[in-house]
């Protein structure tokens, strides 16, 4: 820095700092869209771009095939517009919903490792989907097709969150032993699992085990509208609460000092957080690392700043696990690897060399 | 302003009170030093008063009015807060570090008169410089300068410090001093902060307040309250007071530390 620089100086350079936040988060809007594209010109039926390009087109001016007397046109035409595109969509949105989820959970509990799988919400709802499919226990009675599993998987997500609301008051202070707390409850849940799993058939085992790992195969328009609405209404709340979740990020007694009751705000993001993750979980199983490496990889970027690291991590956490879907199909078309695979396997080393390089000590 | 606390008690729940019956009466601009020994109930003291914790027992009142009777950004807007260290988990830059003080302020959005007063205060800090570095990459005593930034921003009438000087080299526990007496003077401000220096607080300080056994054990000016008597009973050190510019010097003494004995080695330290 040369000379003094006057409170307007400051300003300047703030708008241009602002500015350049703003710039990045435009390039992963394009990053999303042209994985979009990619994305729906991947798969097992060989279109070529091209075609795929002009099948979308036309679909969306509103040409229609016969199936009787143009079956190829109507076959091609279902595949990208009844299967490819609301699988790129369902990608977008849970890649959001993850990975909002969380870089909120990191900062309203304080901790660098916060995430579904820590907190024991992801164990919870794998658990109630586990109990749909297995003992075909459904709640609300609408049957394990439809929402049944999508409830329990909300349910049984909602018992770690309870243990947490529960306990919160007789744990000492800090929201580290809450996600130690988180951890115990999620063991726990996952010996249920494996026991149901013990006791249930070979089929049964095998789409439980794709829903532990996490997979987008099964995805067609109905799986959109519930996900996407909890989505876009949980991201519209923490993007208005981004302000307080900066404040939420310090001790909860500076928090405090500064107007703000840290506790009351936690679990209100905590019910909230776990509601995005568990119907994203009960559509598509429990997607790993998505919620724990992609806000990190944005504060890399722009900083911890949670005015830019939600809309960010929303953006990036769907152009992460759009590009993974991308890679697993890839690798694979006949979809015998989940996506979870692929995110756990990008995910893990970019996990690593962020611990290692362990710039501006994120934490 | 005017903060007045009677019988003040507080305890964490195990039946013997950190605070034992406080009564202060504090009003009008100037700096207050607080002093006393490790875990005497400074740093409880000051949360009492700022709603950070919930007094078991006797009355804070703020401005006239029970601590009960303001909300936490209420509160926020008339006291401010700078603790002993920050939190550096998710470190921000010094400019969004110190927007966060607009918080009792803000309303959902961030406006232009939030980032005009922080621009502000930076400037009066002189610390413009540091606006868009990371806060977890800032010496000690820059990141002492942001957390008072960052009370300031907050545009409080009273601003409670926790221990300010500690860890900070002679150069900016001088300097940060001298900015809280001029706070002090310009703009009004009742200064209350915590101390472990009592030369620093002798120097500054208009009153000072020396707690002993979750008690106040003497209140007055520095020359009234920092006697070798006083300094004896409260913390079980003989010390010389001497008066240098008009001001009490503590030096402190050590009469057994000679008797330790030899070195059986001839230690070595050379360049």
């Amino acid at each position: 820095m040369t000379g003094h620089q006057s409170p307007d100086d400051i300003l300047d350079e703030y708008s241009r700092h602002t500015g350049r936040r703003f710039l990045f988060l435009a390039a992963l809007a394009v990053a999303v869209a042209v994985l979009f594209l990619v994305s729906v010109t991947v798969g097992t039926r060989g279109l070529s771009v091209a075609e795929v390009f002009g099948l979308l087109i036309d679909h969306l001016s509103g040409v229609t095939y016969d199936r009787a007397t143009e079956y190829g046109l109507w076959f091609d035409d279902n595949i990208v517009w009844n299967y490819r595109v609301p699988r790129a969509i369902f990608a977008i949105v849970a890649g959001a919903a993850l990975a909002v989820a969380g870089a909120a959970m990191q900062s309203v509990m304080k901790n660098p490792l916060a995430d579904p799988y820590t907190t024991g919400i992801s164990s919870g709802a794998l658990l109630g989907v586990a109990m749909a499919m297995v003992l075909g226990f459904a709640v609300g009675g609408s049957g394990v097709d439809g929402f049944g599993i999508t409830l329990n998987a909300l349910l049984f997500s909602m018992v770690p969150v309870l243990v947490i609301v529960v306990l919160g008051p007789y744990i000492n202070g800090s929201p580290s032993t809450l996600i130690l707390a988180g951890t115990a409850v999620s063991y726990l849940f996952n010996s249920l699992t494996s026991i149901l799993l013990v006791i249930t058939d070979q089929a049964t085992m095998a789409t439980v085990y794709r829903w532990q790992v996490g997979h987008l195969g099964d995805l067609t328009w109905d799986s959109i509208p519930l996900v996407l609405s909890v989505t876009v209404v949980g991201t519209l709340v923490l993007l208005a609460l981004s302000n307080r979740l900066n404040v939420m990020s310090l001790d909860d007694r500076d928090a405090r000092a500064l107007g703000l009751d840290g506790e009351g705000l936690r679990m209100v993001c905590l019910v909230l957080l776990s509601f995005m993750v568990a119907t994203v979980i009960g559509y598509a199983g429990v997607i790993g690392f998505v919620g724990l490496v992609v806000p990190h990889m944005v504060r890399m970027v722009i900083g911890s700043d949670n005015r830019f690291v939600i809309p960010g991590s929303v953006l990036f956490g769907a152009a992460f696990l759009l590009g993974c879907d991308i890679v697993s199909r890839a690798m694979d078309v006949s979809e015998l690897i989940p996506v979870g695979v692929v995110t756990a396997f990008v995910g893990a080393p970019v996990f690593l060399y962020l611990i290692v390089r362990n710039r501006r000590g994120v934490w | 302003m005017r903060i007045e606390l009677d019988g003040l008690t507080f305890d964490y729940g195990s039946g013997n009170p950190v605070l034992d019956g406080i009564t202060l009466d504090m009003a009008e601009p100037q700096v207050i030093s607080i002093l006393g020994p490790n875990g005497v109930g400074k740093s409880t003291l000051i949360h009492c008063i700022n709603k950070i914790l919930k007094p078991t027992g006797g009355t804070v009142m703020v401005d006239g009015i029970g601590v009960d009777g303001y909300t936490l950004k209420e509160m926020a807007r008339k006291v401010g807060y700078v603790p002993y260290s920050s939190s550096d988990t998710f470190p921000l830059t010094v400019f969004d570090t110190v927007l966060l003080g607009r918080h009792p302020h803000a309303g959902w959005r961030t406006s232009d008169e939030d980032l005009e007063t922080v621009a502000d205060v930076l400037d009066r800090l002189g610390i413009q410089d540091l606006a868009m570095r990371y806060f977890d990459e800032l010496s000690a005593g820059q990141r002492q300068r942001v957390m008072l930034a960052r009370g300031l921003v907050q545009k409080p009438r009273v601003i409670m410090l926790d221990e300010p000087t500690s860890n900070l080299d002679i150069r900016h526990q001088l300097g940060i001093s001298r900015t809280l007496k001029e706070l002090s003077r310009t703009d009004g401000i009742m200064v209350i902060m915590i101390s472990h220096d009592l030369n620093i607080a002798a120097r500054y300080s208009d009153h000072v307040v020396l707690m002993h056994e979750g008690r106040v054990f003497s209140v007055g000016t520095p020359e009234e309250v920092l006697t070798e008597d006083n300094i004896r009973e409260v913390y079980g050190v003989e010390s010389r007071v001497i008066d240098v510019d008009g001001h009490p010097y503590v030096i402190l003494r050590d009469d057994d530390a000679d008797s330790s004995g030899d070195l059986s080695v001839e230690p070595v330290c050379n360049r």
